[in-house]
């Protein structure tokens, strides 16, 4: 079943000539893991932002076309009300902190009491979101005390306790260390495995060829959709839209180029120790 | 007569958008960190109104009102002074008058920014002598009671003091609160000057 | 227990801290109103005998009277300016050196303004001692105070530090690249324009950002709001705020006719 569908989109801001995106045509299924690369100013974000309505609604500019996101479209819906179909989490940690919750609770708690949760229902949903993320001890702290990827963590949180469906990730960790890196993608890995539909944008093509079903190659329009093998080998396509290939990709490239290897070229980790232990043995 | 009422409202409400909602905290903070700020160009004055006028060029009159007069309130909460409050009245006119000249159009070159430096100068130091002499005897707790107490003992009457000292200090601190933020609004770029409202008019 | 942003909260485990705030700001909204109304120094002075079990009880009695050391020299100040340069004094009390004179109705005067800034200040001091901000918000939000309005005052409270942080280091990266703080005004000014426009655009980009993230939290929701933070009106606040509000117009009463 599909939980979102983007139906010849396009996307102009007011006061720029171009389009930042072009005839955007993509289905999403329930609970599949999507992975957004592509270069700076590719339109990624604004992709990202699309899908809680941020375009068209609180951006001035052109649209055209359709998107459905979780039986609603999201031309016609405000943000708030798209608030509960999907959560949308961005670049920065600290800019993501309402700083109206003084506690790391009321943080996770400001989404609901401006839907009008009652107050046990709040507080459940509270304690098991701090659960996910690890940090029921520190309910009651400052989440400005929190380092930049437990920030990050209680950011995401924040939204996914409105209960959306589809979760949107636009570049999480780029603005975090590689520790607080690590934290955030094992707490998307979870949410992945519980079902939920995720969409992420990010260039660490090393993570996504591991928990992605399959990735989007954006440059103002889809280039290209495939599965993280097929996109995230093919150096040539990365290289034309200013990406990078993985170092395992640079790893299997030199055995082949030594003719230790003859096969397709990797991007998974696990395939790789295979081949090489393969070639121990 | 209701229905005009109504109307009013509703252009007021339509001013205070979530971007300039989010704009009036962070104002706020601005004026806060004025002092900082002020030191470090080695002025004598607070510089403590320039997140007011930065508010009133991109958001307007109304939302820089409010959010200069929230200023004080903000310090009356934190610090427990009560007085604070009073002297939000400055800062609400502050906000008010530039806002309004953003709105018509009339900052568009230096020479008229350089003016309501000026004129809000004067008049900040006319409103602040009258409210400090209401509310606390004439005295603000700041560097300006020292110069009023000079002018006092070389012989000036008393309204010639607390305005006239006034006057020098607020001028040094109002130009320069106009100034600073104008150039910077002036160099915004396109995507983020198009989510303000009045950025338009003074680029 | 880590502080509120700017707030002089202070955690303490008292009857004062529980109760509350809109109690609480009864009782500074009757102190400010009394301040302004009573007849004389001596009535507002005597306030102060209200507010010193109320700061024991509260466990914060040298905090309460702290800030008005900080502002000692604004008194002195006060009985100068109004001592010697009163402008409708009439009553001489003496002449001084250098031809000044020292006014009886200036100095009186000041004695007024000084106990109403002072019990202003220390009935102001004691509430944001014990009143977290968090409940304020909360119990005016409760009352009609807009949320939008209670967003401003708690985040504002928390960003400040954040922001003054991030100048100061602007300001010292800019000191060690010798940056000009000699000149004239305008010379001075320029060389900090390249501090200065980082932050105003910085905090466009902040507040651009923020609004969407508040977007993505349902803040312009129009239906009903709840409260995750709990404040109610208990009996006891009720029986303090009645026994403010009628000591206080006793006292406002019988300090005209006394």
């Amino acid at each position: 079943m599909d939980i979102i569908n983007f139906k010849n989109f396009s996307w102009k801001y007011s006061g720029y000539r171009g389009w930042t995106l072009h005839n955007i045509n993509i289905s999403i299924k329930k609970g599949e893991f999507i992975g957004i690369i592509g270069k700076i100013g590719s339109g990624r974000t604004t992709f990202c932002s699309s899908m809680l309505g941020l375009v068209p609604h609180f951006y001035p500019g052109i649209m055209e076309g359709e998107i459905i996101i979780d039986g609603v479209n999201v031309k016609e819906t405000s943000i708030s009300e798209l608030s509960s179909h999907v959560g949308l989490a961005f670049q920065s940690p600290a800019n993501q902190l309402t700083g109206a919750g003084t506690t790391i609770e009321e943080e996770l708690a400001f989404g609901l009491q401006n839907l009008g949760v009652p107050y046990e229902e709040m507080n459940k949903r509270i304690k098991d979101m701090l659960k996910l993320i690890g940090l029921e001890k520190f309910g009651k702290r400052s989440p400005f005390e929190l380092s930049g990827g437990q920030q990050q963590k209680v950011a995401i949180a924040s939204v996914l306790i409105m209960n959306p469906n589809v979760l949107v990730l636009d570049e999480p960790t780029s603005q975090l260390d590689p520790l607080g890196t690590e934290q955030v993608f094992d707490m998307v890995k979870k949410l992945s495995k519980k079902g939920i539909t995720i969409i992420m944008s990010t260039n660490n093509i090393n993570y996504l060829s591991k928990f992605a079903d399959r990735i989007v190659l954006f440059d103002n329009a889809i280039i290209k959709v495939d599965t993280p093998n097929k996109i995230l080998t093919d150096i040539e396509l990365l290289k034309k839209h200013s990406l990078t290939h993985s170092d395992i990709t640079e790893v299997s490239i030199r055995l082949k180029k030594m003719g230790l290897y003859k096969g397709e070229l990797l991007v998974n980790l696990e395939d790789l120790k295979k081949v090489v232990q393969g070639l121990i043995k | 007569m209701a229905k005009k009422n109504s109307s009013f409202m509703d252009k007021l409400k339509s001013e205070f958008t979530t971007t300039a909602l989010v704009l009036i905290p962070i104002g706020i903070a601005i004026n806060q960190i004025g002092r900082l700020i002020s030191t470090a160009l080695a002025l004598p004055v607070f510089l403590d109104t320039i997140g007011t006028v930065f508010m009133a060029m991109l958001a307007g009159p109304w939302v820089a009102g409010i959010g200069g007069f929230l200023t004080n309130v903000v310090t009356a909460i934190a610090y427990g002074r009560p007085t604070s409050v009073f002297f939000g009245t400055v800062q609400l006119f502050i906000g008010l008058v530039v806002g309004f000249f953003v709105w018509k159009g009339w900052l568009k070159k230096p020479l008229p920014v350089l003016g309501t430096g000026v004129l809000l100068a004067v008049t900040a130091a006319f409103v602040s002598s009258l409210i400090s002499t209401l509310v606390a005897g004439g005295v603000s707790g700041s560097g300006v009671d020292v110069l009023v107490a000079v002018f006092l003992a070389a012989g000036q009457k008393y309204w010639t003091s607390m305005v006239g000292a006034r006057i020098i200090t607020e001028s040094i601190d109002k130009i320069i609160a106009v100034f600073v933020p104008w150039l910077s609004i002036k160099r915004l770029p396109e995507k983020y000057a198009r989510l303000f409202k009045y950025t338009n008019k003074i680029r | 227990m880590a502080s509120i942003g700017l707030s002089s909260y202070v955690e303490k485990d008292s009857f004062f801290h529980t109760i509350n705030p809109l109690t609480k700001l009864v009782i500074l909204l009757c102190v400010i109103i009394m301040s302004f109304t009573l007849s004389g120094f001596v009535y507002i002075l005597l306030l102060l005998l209200i507010i010193i079990p109320i700061a024991i009880k509260s466990k914060v009695l040298s905090l309460t009277f702290k800030p008005i050391f900080k502002l000692s020299f604004m008194f002195i100040l006060l009985f100068i300016i109004q001592g010697l340069f009163h402008p409708y004094a009439t009553k001489k009390l003496m002449d001084l050196p250098f031809g000044f004179t020292l006014w009886e109705d200036g100095l009186l005067y000041a004695a007024y303004i000084a106990s109403r800034l002072f019990v202003m200040m220390v009935f102001g001091y004691w509430f944001v001692l014990t009143t977290h901000p968090g409940d304020l918000v909360s119990s005016l939000t409760k009352i009609g105070l807009p949320h939008a309005l209670g967003y401003i005052i708690l985040t504002t409270l928390q960003i400040i530090p954040r922001i003054s942080g991030q100048m100061q280091t602007i300001i010292d990266a800019q000191r060690s690249r010798g940056l000009e703080t000699e000149g004239n005004l305008f010379q001075r000014i320029k060389s900090f324009m390249p501090l200065l426009g980082p932050l105003f655009m910085g905090s466009v980009q902040q507040s651009v950002e923020k609004s969407m993230a508040l977007e993505a939290r349902a803040f312009s929701s129009k239906g009903k709001k709840t409260s995750y933070r709990k404040t109610n009106i208990t009996n006891m606040d009720k029986i303090i705020m009645t026994i403010t509000i009628i000591f206080s117009i006793t006292w406002g009463v019988l300090s005209w006719i006394l």
